[in-house]
């Protein structure tokens, strides 16, 4: 995209974001009454829902699925019709969402203590309201969160980032316009305590020296969310708990 | 016998025991609306559709052309639900009754029609109901006028109106009553009207659905002295 | 607690008699509702509207087409309701549940029914080019009454819609879409559902949870507008009711509809 410069000499972004700087974040459990974990989070104009069922009994259906030494996960992507500039002819069931709901699913495959619910499904349904960039990690976020919030075991929060490469510089969590220019797109799901990565997808070229400087910056970034999600779970926890020893 | 013409309601005709494989089915005409129901049941039902105190029921909505969508859905519930109040169905637990409705021709007040339609061939089946769903449609014209002074007799009200006549009405009303107490059951209203023009809506439809129902307990006496001969 | 879940028929009885329902409602009282517009800002117009803790959300998005050649002076608008297993374990994945298909018509003959939108203010030039307004409704969490919170929704999202100026071309007869000019077209009216259940037999509820749902028989919805006119009437099975129990509902619908219409109005100044 010529005549758009992704970043500016001074150092400072399209949307006046320092390279290493994440998005505003803003992230809320237990938004939903029906689910059993719930939660929405914010990464600056991406707004993502996610709703947990389960663990519970398999579904008919879904009878090949069922394994005897732990439960399996059903993961669902939509994307509501209206989420993006130009309007999504299907919000389910297309290409793109299938990939997306598979990768959701594998990192939770790696992370959650599947068995310990043998015979059983968790649902994980994930809707994004308006994408702006980095929908893959603002689910993986979300569905961490909402989880928590059903009270599943799992080795450790996931939390997730995007980076890319400009002018021989990472920048993280990027947004739409970064990710429709033709830079490389490194997304990567950590375990923050456990210090491991679950996920990563490169989308794009990028020199095979230049990586371990996007990965750095891309775990930090993670690292900085996981600060964030942390305070959300423990703020929310509080909240709880207090409404526990009132009544 | 013309019983036509002491009606309001146009050319009124039913047929019943149509087809020969089903529980029961009636042909149903009303003006050159014209609906052919197949009633199936109390059969057997899927495992995981049977519901233990009481029988469930399907209907399906086959449209003159093309595949159902939408709108046949939502006749599909409305049909459904009085079904589900008219049918007895604590006596067959675990069966399933499955209507089938398919459009032969529409030519306005389709919807009134389908439930009289499914009201007779219910009743060829022989199925045990509370009462007989009878469904009138009322349509409610209004005459744009010049001046607008004159314009509570610009009113018009029409009994079974033709795609022609719903076309040129602002509200159209379609009320289900019961064939015992003429008590609404059901009821489909669209399209701006007063509380008072709805009760005269109402009041129409009810004087209409006596003659229906008139109507329905001639065709079934004529079906029935057919059958003795 | 725990009895409503083991018998809820008979412990909601219990409550009746009391003339109240577990949730500290009268019976003809309607759960909070709170409504927000222009969350969605990749939307032309969008709405979320919290009844009780039914939850959806309306985004309209508005393209350009070519007219369909009955109607070449005016221009389309399609409802869409979604609600699909996040919102409720009732809901099984796949395609639409008949539930949302049956919301979808209604919502669909209401908008041809009521003239919210003149959908001749929708023409950019007739015959050649028109917008249509795709209205895509999702139910984020479901507990009750999807259809009084998804006519709010809508009608609170049309009302927010701005679209962008449309010129034509004189010469070469190509649009061109300004988007820094975006104009709010009028809405007309502003018609608000209620929707009442019956439970057995004799008790009328208004605006049912999703637990009393289940327990009740038949539902009325009664649509009225600014006027109090009924805009549309729809009462689906139950057992036969008289004559004076409706005229209660058209007349607690119409109460109920002016209170609603007092949201739309403070979110759209």
């Amino acid at each position: 995209m010529a005549g758009l410069e992704l970043l500016s000499d001074q150092g400072y972004r399209i949307d006046g974001r320092k390279p290493d700087e994440l998005r505003r974040i803003r992230c809320k459990l237990g938004v939903f009454t029906q689910a059993d974990g719930s939660a929405y989070i914010e990464q600056g104009n991406t707004k993502v829902l996610a709703a947990i069922y389960g663990p519970r009994e398999a579904d008919q259906n879904m009878r090949n699925q069922i394994c005897h030494d732990k439960c399996f996960l059903n993961c669902e992507y939509t994307q509501a019709t209206f989420s993006t500039a130009e309007r999504k002819h299907r919000s389910r069931g297309d290409r793109k969402g299938q990939d997306m709901s598979t990768h959701i699913k594998q990192t939770f495959e790696a992370t959650i203590q599947t068995s310990l619910y043998p015979r059983s499904q968790i649902d994980i349904y994930l809707q994004v309201l308006q994408a702006d960039g980095s929908n893959y990690c603002a689910c993986i976020n979300a569905a961490s969160l909402a989880l928590i919030d059903a009270g599943i075991a799992m080795k450790d929060y996931v939390c997730a980032c995007s980076a890319s490469l400009t002018k021989g510089k990472p920048v993280i969590d990027i947004n739409h316009v970064e990710e429709s220019s033709d830079c490389a797109e490194l997304s990567v799901a950590i375990l923050p305590k456990l210090g491991q990565i679950v996920y990563s997808e490169l989308n794009g070229r990028l020199h095979a020296n230049e990586l371990p400087d996007v990965i750095d910056a891309v775990v930090r970034g993670c690292k900085d969310l996981f600060v964030v999600m942390d305070r959300t779970v423990r703020e929310h926890l509080e909240e709880t708990a207090t409404t526990f020893t009132h009544s | 016998m013309d019983l036509n013409s002491s009606l309001p309601l146009g050319n009124l005709q039913c047929e019943q025991k149509v087809l020969k494989n089903t529980d029961g089915s009636a042909m149903y005409t009303a003006g050159e609306t014209n609906v052919l129901v197949g009633v199936y049941g109390p059969a057997d039902c899927k495992e995981s559709k049977q519901d233990v105190k009481q029988a469930v029921v399907e209907v399906n909505f086959r449209p003159k052309i093309g595949i159902p969508g939408v709108a046949e859905k939502y006749m599909e519930k409305f049909v459904c639900k009085i079904c589900e109040s008219v049918i007895l169905r604590s006596f067959h637990p675990r069966t399933a009754f499955s209507v089938i409705v398919q459009v032969m021709q529409d030519q306005g007040s389709l919807l009134s029609c389908a439930i009289n339609a499914v009201s007779m061939a219910l009743q060829d089946a022989g199925i045990s109901m509370r009462c007989m769903p009878v469904a009138v449609t009322v349509a409610l014209q209004k005459k744009e006028k010049e001046d607008n002074e004159m314009k509570d007799d610009s009113k018009k009200f029409v009994i079974s109106p033709s795609t022609k006549d719903e076309e040129e009405s602002v509200a159209i009303a379609t009320f289900v009553f019961d064939s015992a107490q003429y008590d609404s059951i059901s009821a489909y209203a669209c399209g701006p009207m007063t509380s008072d023009e709805y009760r005269e809506c109402l009041r129409l439809a009810k004087e209409a659905s006596k003659h229906i129902v008139r109507f329905f307990r001639d065709s079934v006496s004529r079906k029935v002295s057919t059958d003795i001969r | 607690m725990e009895l409503l879940n083991l018998q809820p028929v008979e412990s909601y009885k219990t409550f009746l008699k009391e003339n109240i329902r577990p949730d500290g409602r009268e019976l003809m009282e309607t759960r909070q509702t709170v409504l927000n517009v222009g969350s969605i800002s990749t939307a032309d117009g969008s709405a979320l509207v919290k009844l009780g803790e039914t939850m959806v959300i309306c985004g309209v998005k508005a393209e350009l087409t070519i007219p369909s050649a009955e109607d070449p002076g005016k221009g389309i608008v399609v409802p869409n309701m979604e609600m699909s297993a996040l919102c409720s374990s009732h809901f099984k994945p796949g395609p639409p549940s008949e539930q949302a298909q049956v919301i979808t018509k209604f919502l669909d003959n209401l908008l041809k029914s009521c003239t919210v939108i003149d959908t001749a203010d929708l023409c950019v030039m007739k015959d050649k080019l028109v917008w249509v307004l795709y209205c895509d409704l999702i139910c984020l969490n479901y507990d009750g009454n999807a259809l009084d919170a998804s006519v709010l929704a809508l009608i609170a999202a049309l009302q927010n819609v701005k679209i962008p100026e449309v010129t034509v071309d004189d010469e070469s007869g190509l649009p061109h879409t300004n988007m820094e000019v975006k104009k709010a077209f009028a809405t007309r009216g502003m018609p608000c559902a209620t929707t009442f259940t019956v439970f057995d037999g004799s008790h009328i509820i208004a605006d049912p949870t999703l637990k009393e749902e289940d327990i009740t028989e038949g539902n009325i919805t009664v649509v009225t507008d600014e006027h109090d006119n009924l805009i549309y009437v729809q009462r689906q099975g139950g057992l036969a009711m008289p004559e004076a129990e409706m005229q209660k509902c058209v007349k607690r619908a119409v109460e109920h509809g002016s209170e609603m219409r007092k949201l739309y109005l403070a979110v759209a100044s």
